[in-house]
């Protein structure tokens, strides 16, 4: 008998000796395991703002409502009401409860705007409903302004996917903290243990857009678009003083709110992605180059009369304009012209001042699947070549790349790098044309807008402008199409001392009209006069 | 005359015992045993005040059972071993009388219909079976020469049988077990053969698929969990999951008294109860368990001390048996709770919260120290 009891004794404090000495961490774990629930605190995204502050990009706190079944079941007086708070359909809620009626946990809905939330809190406080559990979901970013900034800020979901909001992910992205919380039996949180890691909040993203001038550029492109039936679009405002963009919109757009919309080629961000034969609008950076380099002056005679022959090939305009001035020629845009004075101009010396002016160079501002364009090397140039690039063909461009070489002219020749973010100090350029150059151009291309030019439409009532259309075939098939074009109007405003330069790019107009100066410029002048009058700029006499 | 020596003088008709004897016996109280008790007691009482997380509702209630339960246990170490026999039939009767009277007036908690209430007193009936049960056999054992007669082995097996039945339909199965156990020590004391205790547990070993049919759902459902706890986590295993955590969390030294996550964050379930244990053993680690089974360990060694040294035939079995069942308490509640054996509700004796409990433990206690304190002793 007393060895039945020393041997139950032995037994019993073996038990306690193995559970609490040899199984003890392994035991304390799996009660942490239970008792201590890690939470991940999000951390808000950046929000990324215009120029003035305007919000164009923010996440909202969703909420996840979450509840313990066998403790929210006993409180089924109050069911109908937090259904309704929850905005589930009628009596949902409550064979939901008893399906889960075995468990200690169910999610009763997850991604609860805030004002709904706060609502729901406040049922559940008045009625004194116990065991309903809210937690912090997943941030929602929510995009306020839609389709008008669309393939420039792009979307971001947990990280960023497409636009700026990709661009600098890693400056708006916040990092997610840890909590652990310490629960008792019932699932309630009894304390905040310790924070492991605390949230951090993204930061916020100032751009250099004008959410206004955003607006009307986005109005009128896509208008254009819609009214010339053209495939795409694309239209870039540049701060000529400043290198900032005021404006950059492309068409088709998409609605970055509708997940759905979220694919295809309306994604892109044309006037930074896409590059395009500038055609004519080369022109003005042949004819500077010529004066640069002392080859031309302001008052020089072209001769246009009869025609180019290099090899197997005639360069021509197609109505003789005989012995013309530089105004003219830019005004006509005479094919022949310039194709005379590029090959009048040393290959190196053309080549190195188009360099210059940022053809085919990167313009660093970070976006993704930013296009260089190509300006092919002055080696590789066939007298054909270098003609050909007088009036823009055998290089490519991006919108913003031409917006930016004529901001450049703007700027009196100093080239000022493009910025998406708003430049908080001065910027400094570089020199790549006298002043007096780019002012003589300037006054050159006030003759595009003119009754006699290749686009008076494009002229504003009360501000005198330079600018220059292009007229651009497209290549089709490794070959240039016959019906396919690409329309372009490049200018700056006002002349005496510009402030804006604006790039208009409309692909395959296919209502009838063509030109550059009939498509893209009454474009370019809806979206300028409505920029400088925005801008408080004072007209000026003509 | 010649001086008579001063030591015949002192010479008096007082028993020379009574002078040796301390103070206490003369209350026939034994001080080994009361202090162990009273060291578990103080024990259970802080363990109480901890499960309750510094609460100190249950803890009143439970010292005003134990008042009442000290009340109990001088008022029957006061009544001589023969009366108890006397009265063993009377208290039976009375016992199955109110075990019969559950059936019909009981009140019913937790899905078993165990309490009766008289007024406001409210207590389960099958707990005095625990001490009417070996009495009455005992009694009636020891009128006969033993090892017993098989006649009396059928007639005691049919007096347990009685109320184990009664107390099984309850449902109520730890206890029932325990009053059948109480019986069959008495038995097993008497000295039946190893023989008929072998052919019993063959019987026991055919009966159990039968036993097993008869089981309520929930009962088969302990059974099937203490067999492996870990198949429904958050159901039918939570118990014995959570108790054990708690077990092995406590450690060398333990967390201290209200530290214990697993007890005052409510993991633990039934803590102030059966599982009290489960708390002692996080709160007060290795240390205050091995304490606390030396303390179990000390009142069992002084029972069977008792029984031992008892002068006739009943008081030895009846001690011995009071002591046994004493012993299987602690091992069938502690087994429970480190998860040696099935989840039966069965509380730590002295410890646990509950009155009639620690009422009928004292009565136990105050039933063998009437028998060692009644004994009578030879002089020198």
């Amino acid at each position: 008998m007393l060895g039945l009891i020393a041997l139950s004794a032995l037994l019993l404090g073996w038990r306690a000796i193995d559970q609490q000495l040899i199984q003890h961490n392994a035991l304390q774990q799996k009660g942490q395991s239970w008792q201590i629930r890690t939470e991940t605190q999000p951390a808000y995204r950046g929000e990324i703002t215009d120029r003035h502050g305007t919000v164009l990009a923010l996440s909202t706190p969703l909420v996840t409502f979450s509840a313990n079944p066998q403790v929210l079941t006993a409180q089924e007086l109050h069911l109908p009401q937090l259904t309704r708070a929850l905005g589930l359909p009628p009596g949902s809620l409550r064979t939901r409860l008893q399906q889960q009626a075995h468990k200690q946990y169910t999610v009763l809905k997850k991604r609860v705007p805030p004002d709904q939330a706060a609502h729901v809190r406040t049922v559940l406080k008045t009625h004194d409903i116990q065991g309903v559990h809210s937690t912090p979901g997943t941030p929602h970013r929510y995009y306020p302004t839609g389709e008008v900034f669309s393939q420039l800020i792009g979307f971001a979901n947990q990280h960023g996917q497409e636009g700026l909001e990709l661009a600098y992910d890693a400056h708006l992205r916040g990092t997610d903290g840890k909590l652990q919380i310490i629960r008792d039996g019932k699932g309630k949180a009894i304390q905040a243990h310790q924070a492991s890691r605390l949230a951090r909040d993204g930061q916020p993203l100032r751009l250099s857009l004008d959410h206004r001038l955003q607006y009307i550029a986005y109005r009128e492109l896509k208008a254009a678009v819609t009214r010339h039936q053209a495939d795409s679009g694309s239209a870039v405002l540049l701060d000529v003083t400043s290198g900032e963009v005021l404006a950059m919109v492309n068409q088709p757009g998409y609605n970055p709110n509708d997940r759905s919309a979220r694919r295809g080629p309306s994604l892109r961000n044309r006037a930074i992605t896409d590059v395009f034969e500038p055609g004519s609008t080369m022109k003005p950076f042949i004819v500077a180059t010529a004066l640069e380099h002392g080859q031309l002056d302001a008052d020089s005679q072209i001769d246009t009369r009869g025609w180019i022959t290099l090899g197997e090939r005639r360069i021509q305009d197609q109505t003789e304009l005989g012995q013309i001035s530089l105004t003219t020629l830019l005004g006509r845009s005479s094919n022949e012209g310039a194709a005379r004075i590029a090959l009048s101009l040393d290959k190196i010396t053309l080549w190195q001042q188009l360099d210059q002016i940022g053809f085919g160079r990167s313009l660093d501002t970070g976006f993704p699947a930013e296009a260089t364009g190509h300006l092919p090397h002055d080696s590789q140039w066939s007298r054909m070549d270098q003609a050909s690039l007088a009036f823009g063909y055998g290089l490519s461009a991006t919108t913003l790349q031409l917006a930016q070489a004529y901001a450049t002219l703007g700027n009196d020749g100093v080239r000022l790098p493009v910025s998406l973010l708003q430049q908080t100090g001065p910027v400094s350029g570089e020199r790549i044309l006298s002043a007096d150059t780019a002012r003589t151009i300037r006054h050159l291309l006030r003759q595009v807008v003119s009754p006699g030019g290749t686009a008076p439409q494009a002229a504003i009532p009360g501000y005198p402008v330079a600018g220059k259309t292009g007229t651009v075939r497209k290549i089709r098939r490794g070959s240039y199409s016959e019906d396919r074009y690409r329309a372009i109007f490049v200018g700056l405003a006002p002349l005496a001392q510009p402030r804006l330069a604006l790039a208009i790019v409309i692909d395959e107009p296919n209502a009838g009209d063509y030109y550059g100066g009939r498509v893209a410029g009454p474009v370019f002048a809806r979206i300028m006069r409505e920029a400088l009058r925005l801008m408080q700029i004072p007209p000026q006499p003509t | 005359m010649p001086k008579i020596p001063q030591h015949l003088f002192q010479l008096d008709t007082t028993p020379s015992y009574h002078r040796r004897v301390d103070p206490l016996n003369r209350w026939h109280l034994d001080l080994p045993l009361l202090c162990a008790i009273l060291l578990l007691t103080m024990l259970g009482f802080a363990l109480l005040y901890s499960a309750d997380g510094g609460h100190t509702d249950r803890l009143e209630r439970q010292m005003l059972h134990f008042g009442l339960a000290c009340g109990v246990l001088v008022w029957f170490a006061q009544i001589a071993p023969a009366t108890w026999q006397r009265w063993s039939v009377g208290i039976y009767v009375l016992s199955l009388a109110m075990l019969i009277a559950v059936l019909f007036l009981g009140e019913t908690g937790k899905g078993a219909q165990r309490w009766l209430s008289i007024g406001s007193f409210r207590f389960q009936p099958a707990e005095s079976a625990k001490l009417a049960v070996p009495l009455m056999i005992t009694a009636l054992l020891a009128r006969h020469p033993l090892p017993p007669s098989g006649k009396h082995l059928l007639i005691a097996g049919g007096l347990i049988a009685l109320p184990v039945l009664l107390i099984a339909q309850q449902p109520d199965l730890g206890t029932a077990l325990l009053v059948a156990s109480a019986g069959l020590f008495v038995l097993f004391l008497a000295g039946i053969s190893w023989r008929f205790i072998f052919s019993l547990c063959g019987l026991a070993a055919v009966a159990a698929p039968l036993l097993w049919l008869n089981l309520h759902d929930y009962q088969r459902q302990r059974v099937l969990t203490f067999l492996s706890p870990e198949q429904d986590p958050l159901g039918a295993g939570y118990h014995i999951i959570q108790s054990k955590i708690a077990i092995g969390s406590g450690g060398v030294y333990g967390k201290g008294l209200f530290q214990g996550t697993q007890s005052q964050l409510h993991f633990l379930p039934e803590r102030h109860t059966d599982f009290i244990f489960a708390v002692l053993a996080e709160e007060t680690g290795l240390v205050g368990v091995l304490m606390m089974l030396c303390l179990y360990l000390a009142i069992i060694l002084r029972g069977l001390y008792i029984a031992q040294q008892a002068q006739d035939n009943f008081s030895r079995l009846l001690s011995g048996t009071l002591t046994l069942v004493f012993f299987v308490y602690l091992c069938v509640n502690t087994g429970m709770v480190s998860g040696l054996l099935p989840v039966v509700g069965v509380p730590l004796p002295l410890v646990s919260y509950g009155g009639t409990s620690l009422i009928t433990l004292m009565a136990a206690f105050g039933i063998l120290m009437s028998v060692h304190t009644h004994r009578k002793l030879l002089p020198g």
